[in-house]
């Protein structure tokens, strides 16, 4: 029986790298236009795991989960399973995440996509203003993006897991389309009970517009998930990011109770530092069942109130709501 | 004011409802205790009771423990430290255990805590020591009800601690084995030094070990070293023991984590005690009943005996004090089913009586407790009520079939001896199984072979009253070998025996040639089955198993008795212990743990049944499925007992 549930997890996790394999091959064979003015490549920086944002948009470090892949690929030594999550802004921006990582080749292996979509007000640096809430907002100018990301991470000497992430960004504002190559490369270690990591990313040939090549983010995370407390288990994580000029922080804690070997309720508190000029709300939380094979996620980080007109830049719809499902 | 009410009691009856749905039911078979146990026929005094010995309590050891203030501040006797880095390996948590012990497998403590009888002895010396646990939660007071009971009753008992190798290191088992001969070591010092507090107390031809969970077969593991020169898997570390080690006690045990040269650990020629509950949540399948299988007596005019009781509701921590019902860690409710289980009190009631009496008959060779061990029905008073499943073998008994010897059915063990089986629905020989294997890497096997045998005397067709000639399995015994054997009025027949779920279907319609005969064999059968097996309204579908014994002299004179009267006869008891049925079956083979019970039949009593039987001519033992219409059950250790007259000193009136 043991066995058969095993075979089942890992045709899941194959038919999951197909699918995700093959919708990255959708994005490579993809006509590469010629170089236009580029926008920021937004997926990147939106969070990529229901768990991650409910915490403050902050990893927990010894997740296990194929959704490292996009925080910090160096845990993706001893990832598996498979997900898919949504995240909705307004009614006209959403995105979605897959991904897949299996252990293989003496270490572990990840796949993933994200997609967004959304509606700008412009071109050019209109049409990636900082932060989310124009995400909120209903613009003339559709914008897609999707990344393809594969990585691979195994343990090195002390005990330290190194990884690395490409990304294949795909990016269209309104009939202008571009296609750039990113690199996220990082290391991890277990650290009595947290893992830390600390992982650059978007290393590469990222255009901006009307500002020159941007700069890598460096992110150190720090976290874990296992500490009993009472009849509780408590995970926690934070993260501390540099960018440009920008310091970013997040953290957050989640209490886990299982009544039976196998039914978990989890309940997620989180914060994160609001981007200047953003009406985001500090402040994230989410709900988790884990159940023996599936998990169902749920993360929320409030806006600005709705401000009752749906045609106005700051009909924030009282914040944005992410779900997650995954298969160990 | 009443809507608010009326949602209370709708939101409660939703809870209540969500809360029922999440509880499965309880599933255990009904207990029999109140008709197996109604009799206390058993006259000496009971032996889970106090004695007459004040109880004195000291500890020694290190004088050095980091975390244990009696170990450290309040040692009586000063013991040294051993190396045992041969035989124990701390791999990747080795620093972090260091630091928390302050000290490595090369200068571990020797530490116990002793319970000893307030008198001048000397005293026989009874050893104890845990299993696996978290090493920070110490085991070794959990035993504290054995150290007062026994120290009153006349014993020297030792807890010893093995906490510095508890948590998740592997492959150390015969350390733990070691570590009781190191300590029976240290008491030979005690009592030949002038001034420590057990000069001249210890009885040194009197040992008894007993272990629980790993200890149990750490106990097995000591009494192999016990015999050796040399350890078996690095030759450069020397043995010097040989002490007098009269019997050894499992208690949970494990099995096999320990294999010298690759094979299971085999003891010789002292007794043996085993008892494992079938709610146990750590160690889920009874592998005491291997290292009983694989006791030998080499001398079968020294008397030495093994016992195996599986208790029905006891699970694995209950056993020590300080481990309690959490089998599977500080949240085991959570992970297993813990309604079934009895009272603590009642299963360490168990456990005192047995260990005890065990105790009496080994060490000081009372033997008027022995009849506990042949039918446990004999002290139903002094039993806490639930369902026990008995075995017990003596040095004396001789094996007709055990059917390990080869893969012929129509074969004996003892040469000459013949099988066959009549109108037999089953007959099949296998390897026994047991529930679960408990660990990945360890097996699943009793590792001991026995026949199943499965009849239904019905004939298939529309007249349910038709049957058969009575299905029957029997061994033939070569001319002479019963008078060979000296088989007297005295001696017992004994065998494993335990009815299975499995119940086959009618038999196929006769051919039109046996019909004349078949018609004969059912007047019969209405006569033998004593009236239950005539009328159908009255059988259940799955009837409870009985059968008879009947044996049969080279003149043809024969005699019967009926199984029930020599024990419970019962279908394997449903044992579910985890909250969750799905990962139960994932885990479990089967719902319950198939236990062979010995009976043991007086030939007296078939001489009872027919004066004129010649016992010293029997050719025939017959299993004969006439008391009810079909079952199946498995038999094993088919022989006969020239056994001590101290097991039938008690017994239920018609065993």
């Amino acid at each position: 029986m043991i066995s058969s549930t095993r075979t089942q997890t890992f045709d899941l996790c194959c038919s999951g790298l197909l699918s995700v394999l093959a919708l990255m091959l959708g994005v490579t064979a993809t006509e590469v236009s010629a170089q236009t003015a580029g926008v920021l490549p937004k997926t990147t920086q939106l969070p990529a795991s229901t768990r991650a944002m409910a915490l403050g948009d902050s990893y927990i470090m010894n997740a296990g989960h194929a959704d490292a892949l996009f925080y910090h690929p160096a845990l993706l030594a001893g990832a598996s399973g498979v997900g898919f999550e949504i995240q909705r802004w307004g009614a006209n921006s959403s995105s979605a995440t897959v991904s897949a990582a299996v252990q293989w080749l003496g270490g572990g292996v990840g796949i993933g996509v994200r997609t967004l979509q959304y509606s700008a007000f412009g071109a050019g640096v209109l049409a990636a203003p900082a932060g989310q809430d124009h995400l909120f907002g209903f613009g003339s100018v559709p914008v897609s993006e999707r990344v393809a990301t594969i990585g691979y991470a195994r343990k090195t000497f002390f005990d330290i897991d190194l990884g690395i992430g490409v990304d294949l960004v795909d990016q269209r504002v309104d009939s202008d389309r571009q296609s750039v190559v990113l690199f996220d490369i990082g290391v991890a270690r277990d650290v009595g009970p947290l893992a830390i990591g600390l992982t650059v990313h978007d290393l590469g040939k990222k255009p901006i517009v009307d500002s020159g090549a941007g700069l890598a983010k460096v992110v150190l995370g720090a976290g874990g998930y296992g500490q009993q407390v009472g009849i509780f288990d408590l995970g926690y994580a934070a993260n501390l990011g540099f960018a440009d000029d920008e310091v970013t922080y997040g953290g957050g804690v989640e209490i886990g109770y299982w009544p039976v070997q196998g039914r978990t309720f989890v309940v997620r508190a989180g914060f994160q530092s609001v981007p200047g000029g953003s009406e985001a709300k500090p402040f994230t939380t989410g709900l988790a069942f884990w159940g023996d094979e599936i998990t169902i996620e749920w993360a929320f980080r409030p806006f600005k109130e709705y401000t009752g007109d749906p045609e106005s830049p700051n009909a924030y719809e009282g914040g944005s709501h992410r779900f997650g499902l995954r298969w160990r | 004011m009443m809507v608010s009410m009326t949602k209370v009691i709708q939101w409660s009856a939703v809870a209540i409802l969500g809360v029922t749905a999440c509880t499965p039911a309880l599933k255990l078979t009904p207990s029999d205790a109140d008709v197996v146990l109604a009799r206390q026929i058993l006259e000496a005094p009971d032996p889970g009771q106090p004695g007459s010995f004040g109880v004195q309590a000291l500890y020694y050891g290190s004088g050095t423990d980091k975390n244990r203030p009696e170990y450290r501040d309040s040692v009586a006797i000063t013991t040294p430290t051993v190396d045992v880095s041969k035989m124990v390996s701390l791999g990747a948590s080795a620093s972090e255990r260091n630091d928390y012990w302050d000290f490595t497998p090369k200068e571990m403590p020797l530490n116990a805590r002793v319970w000893y009888p307030d008198g001048e002895g000397p005293f026989p010396l009874v050893l104890v020591v845990h299993g696996n646990h978290d090493m920070r939660d110490f085991s070794d007071p959990g035993y504290d009800y054995f150290g007062e009971l026994l120290a009153s009753r006349g014993y020297i008992l030792v807890s010893v601690d093995e906490n510095f190798i508890n948590g998740g290191i592997r492959g150390e088992n015969d350390a733990r084995g070691w570590f009781l001969l190191r300590h029976v070591q240290l008491f030979e010092e005690f009592n030949a030094e002038a001034g420590n507090p057990f000069e001249g107390k210890v009885d040194m031809s009197n040992i008894v070990l007993m272990g629980h969970s790993r200890g149990g077969e750490a106990v097995a593991n000591a009494a192999a070293f016990n015999d050796l020169t040399h350890y078996p898997d690095d030759a450069s570390l020397k043995f010097d023991f040989g002490y007098d080690i009269k019997g050894i006690i499992s208690i949970a045990p494990v099995d096999g984590q320990y294999l010298p040269t690759g094979r299971p650990v085999v003891v010789e020629d002292m007794s043996y005690l085993t008892f494992h509950g079938s709610h146990d949540g750590d160690v889920t399948s009874f592998h005491g009943l291997r290292i009983y299988d694989r006791m030998k007596f080499n001398d079968p005019d020294t008397f030495n005996f093994k016992s195996a009781v599986y208790v029905y509701r006891a699970n694995h921590g209950q056993w020590n004090s300080v481990w309690g019902s959490h089998d599977s860690g500080p949240r085991s409710a959570r992970i297993l089913d813990l309604r079934g289980l009895i009272p603590e009190e009642d299963q360490r009631r168990f456990a005192e009586i047995y260990v005890s009496a065990f105790l009496e008959v080994v060490t000081r060779g009372d033997k008027s407790y022995l009849p506990i061990f042949r039918d446990h029905r004999v002290i139903g008073e002094w039993l806490p009520e639930t369902m026990y499943i008995t075995r017990f073998e003596t040095s004396a008994f001789r094996p007709l079939a055990d059917f390990e010897e080869d893969i012929d059915v129509t074969s004996g063990s003892e040469h000459g001896v013949t099988i066959a089986g009549d109108s037999l629905a089953t007959w099949k020989e296998a390897n026994l199984l047991l529930r679960s294997s408990n660990r990945a890497n360890t097996s699943a096997s009793q590792d001991n072979q026995g026949v199943t045998v499965g009849w239904n005397n019905r004939m298939a067709g529309p007249d349910t009253t038709a049957h058969g000639p009575t299905a029957r399995y029997t061994l033939g015994l070569p001319a002479g070998l019963a008078a060979d054997w000296r088989l007297s009025a005295g001696s017992t027949l004994d065998f494993m025996l335990a009815p299975t779920n499995d119940v086959p279907g009618p038999r196929k319609a006769p051919t039109s040639e046996d019909d004349e005969e078949e018609e004969e064999d059912n007047e019969d059968d209405e006569t033998d089955a004593a009236g239950r097996g005539g009328d159908d309204d009255e059988e259940e579908e799955d009837p409870d198993v009985d059968l008879s014994i009947e044996l049969l002299d080279s003149s043809g004179r024969m005699a019967r008795v009926t199984l029930s009267e020599y024990g419970a006869v019962r279908r394997p008891l449903d044992t579910y212990v985890m909250r969750r049925g799905d990962r139960e079956a994932a885990r479990f083979q089967t719902h319950w743990e198939m236990i062979l019970q010995t009976y043991s039949i007086p030939l007296r009593d078939f001489l009872a049944d027919n004066r004129s039987l010649d016992v010293r001519q029997i050719t025939q033992i017959s299993f004969v499925f006439d008391q009810v219409h079909a079952g199946e059950v498995i038999i094993d250790q088919v022989g006969f007992s020239d056994l001590d007259p101290g097991f039938l000193g008690a017994r239920v009136e018609g065993s």
